[in-house]
């Protein structure tokens, strides 16, 4: 294989364009489909994804590249490095972020991202606040819900 | 209740924040369903308390822990899990983890609500089911639909009863089954149940009602086999049939077992055995155990490492001749809890070992039974060839007093270990420390670089 045929250019919603080695688009199910179906030529256009956010998509697919191919970090190391790549996105990233490996289908990204979200919001309370819900309910409908599920909400 | 405080004073923060956005809500449901599945079930449950949007959310989540202690009652319990596993919903689920704690004694009329439950899991293409029900009156069937889940990955049952499989048994994808207390109706069932998942790697079972086991597998890696209970009488021959080309992980821990019978292993296996070859110890079963000790031997000559019981060495000691023994070429770590009355048999094993680099070696103290003059009378004749070509590592599990018999043992490895490098001791609390320390520093070291480690 020539040095060529082994990276790939994808273009985000908003044109900016990323030469990225294959192996590391290919963590991808969506562009490994495109790949496979060999209707694109070099350039991969992602209509979903914005230039920010796909950059932070192949920051994360490079380090888990890396890894996977060479071995030569240790997944306690990956797990660090997870965790400080979601620490401090707020929640709009977090959002299009999750967006982004969905619709890219990158199965561990996703785990990640949705894992941050889970992990902010371990009481009600905390989803009140972490993710700006509001509640909509008038106090009757409140009641009607607790007593269907008394279980989860009599602690 | 908090559920309702909590909510209200929410709802005053989040009036305060208006201007920031509320992003998760704007995920389609299925994405939101994902971020509930990696929440507690609990906490899932309370997000439908959130806001319209979220309210039925939950119920499209993934994964689901019930136990049935976090409930009021068993009702309450029964009831929940009923709403949810409702047959109109058709979502996947991919985990379940159920904890049934017995509600008989409170007088409660128990429907067989776990069989439905797993019923709907299946159709709704479990990978991962967990059920845990506390030993009590009623063990809980689970259903026929369980031989035929085909996305099921990981199999976990506690305390449950197998139905006879009449039918066709399909486990394409399962890798891992750990069946505890599980009861099953014949040896034909469970021997189906295991042939028939060819991705099995890891099984673990200490089942019921099995009276020959026989694990066929292609794909096995791992098995921890248990059998401590058998409500058999004496009259039912009871056996093992192992026939697992790659198992690398081999534990057996059964002493009813009369035939074990090990066809086929992956060479390199680790073993950790304990087994009786019978319950039994009359005049008449001797030869018959004999035997049967003959056929286990030559199924584990390839193994890497062995740990051995203090009851299996000594059936070994008493059942078979130097003759009888297979030579275990490959066995690198032999880890053994001995009898005193089975130690002078140590160096006859030993000689079928001559690749030794560790030995782990406890001693089965029960000085109080053998006096001092039976511990004179221990000698080692033979030096085996592992003691003068591989042993470099010793170590002595269990508490050294100094006794005759722990000193001789020590005094045998260090006069005739070639290569030894170290042999490490624990000394007892009860032991003088001046005292056994000089006395072992006496015992000469035909090894130069010996060291002794005194912990």
């Amino acid at each position: 294989m020539s040095k060529s045929e082994k990276k790939i250019v994808l273009k985000s919603l908003d044109n900016e364009a990323f030469e990225v080695e294959k192996a590391v688009a290919l963590q991808s199910q969506t562009i490994w489909v495109m790949c496979e179906d060999k209707c694109v030529g070099n350039e991969i256009p992602l209509e979903n994804v914005t230039g920010q956010i796909l950059a932070k998509v192949i920051d994360y697919c490079k380090k888990h590249a890396v890894v996977d191919g060479d071995g030569d970090e240790s997944s306690e190391e990956l797990k660090n490095w997870d965790t400080e790549f979601t620490k401090n996105m707020d929640q709009s990233t977090l959002f299009n972020m999750i967006l982004a490996a969905n619709y890219l289908n990158i199965k561990s990204l996703l785990n990640l991202t949705c894992q941050a979200v889970a992990d902010k919001t371990k009481t009600i309370d905390e989803f009140h606040t972490f993710l700006n819900i509001e509640n909509n309910f008038t106090p009757e409908e409140e009641a009607q819900i607790c007593q269907e599920n008394l279980w989860a909400f009599d602690d | 209740m908090v559920g309702r405080g909590e909510v209200k004073q929410a709802r005053c923060t989040g009036s305060s924040q208006r201007l920031k956005k509320d992003w998760i809500s704007l995920l389609p449901d299925p994405l939101i369903s994902q971020i509930l599945s990696l929440l507690p079930t609990k906490e899932a449950v309370r997000t439908s308390l959130l806001s319209t949007r979220w309210k039925p959310l939950w119920l499209w989540v993934s994964c689901l822990d019930l136990a049935s202690c976090e409930f009021p009652d068993l009702n309450a319990f029964v009831s929940f899990g009923d709403r949810f596993f409702d047959s109109s919903r058709v979502s996947c689920i991919s985990q379940l983890n159920i904890h049934v704690l017995d509600g008989t004694e409170d007088g409660v009329h128990v429907v067989p609500f776990l069989e439905s439950w797993i019923d709907a899991a299946v159709k709704r293409k479990i990978q991962h089911l967990d059920v845990w029900c506390s030993p009590g009156h009623i063990i809980y069937q689970v259903p026929i639909s369980i031989y035929t889940c085909e996305k099921l990955v990981s199999l976990k049952l506690f305390q449950m009863n197998m139905v006879d499989d009449a039918g066709f048994v399909s486990l394409p994808c399962v890798k891992t089954m750990h069946l505890k207390h599980v009861w099953f109706p014949n040896d034909s069932t469970f021997e189906r149940l295991v042939s028939c998942c060819p991705a099995l790697k890891e099984l673990e079972i200490d089942v019921r009602g099995v009276k020959v086991f026989r694990v066929h597998s292609l794909s096995l890696k791992r098995l921890v086999f248990e059998r401590r209970f058998t409500a058999f009488e004496v009259v039912s021959v009871l056996g093992v049939v192992i026939d697992a080309p790659l198992l690398g992980f081999l534990k057996m821990d059964d002493r009813y077992s009369e035939s074990v019978v090990i066809k086929n292993l992956d060479s390199n296996a680790k073993l950790d055995v304990s087994l009786g070859f019978g319950d039994v110890f009359d005049e008449a079963s001797v030869s018959s155990k004999r035997n049967k000790v003959r056929e286990f031997l030559p199924g584990i000559s390839k193994v890497g490492e062995m740990i051995i019981s203090a009851e299996t060495f000594m059936v070994f000691h008493l059942n078979s001749s130097l003759q009888s023994l297979p030579q275990f070429d490959l066995m690198s770590r032999l880890e053994a809890t001995v009898c005193l009355s089975d130690l002078i048999w140590l160096p006859t094993f030993l000689e079928r070992c001559p690749n030794l680099k560790f030995l782990v070696l406890a001693l089965d103290n029960l000085i109080d039974e053998i006096g001092s003059e039976e511990m004179n009378i221990i000698s080692f004749s033979t030096v085996p060839e592992c003691l003068l070509s591989s042993l470099k590592f010793v170590d002595i599990k269990s508490s050294f007093s100094g006794n005759a018999a722990e000193m001789k043992l020590v005094r045998y490895l260090q006069e005739n270990s070639i290569i030894l490098e170290k042999i490490t001791l624990r000394l007892s609390s009860c032991a003088d420390d001046i005292v056994v320390i000089t006395k072992l520093l006496e015992i000469p070291r035909r090894s130069i670089n010996c060291q002794v480690l005194v912990l």
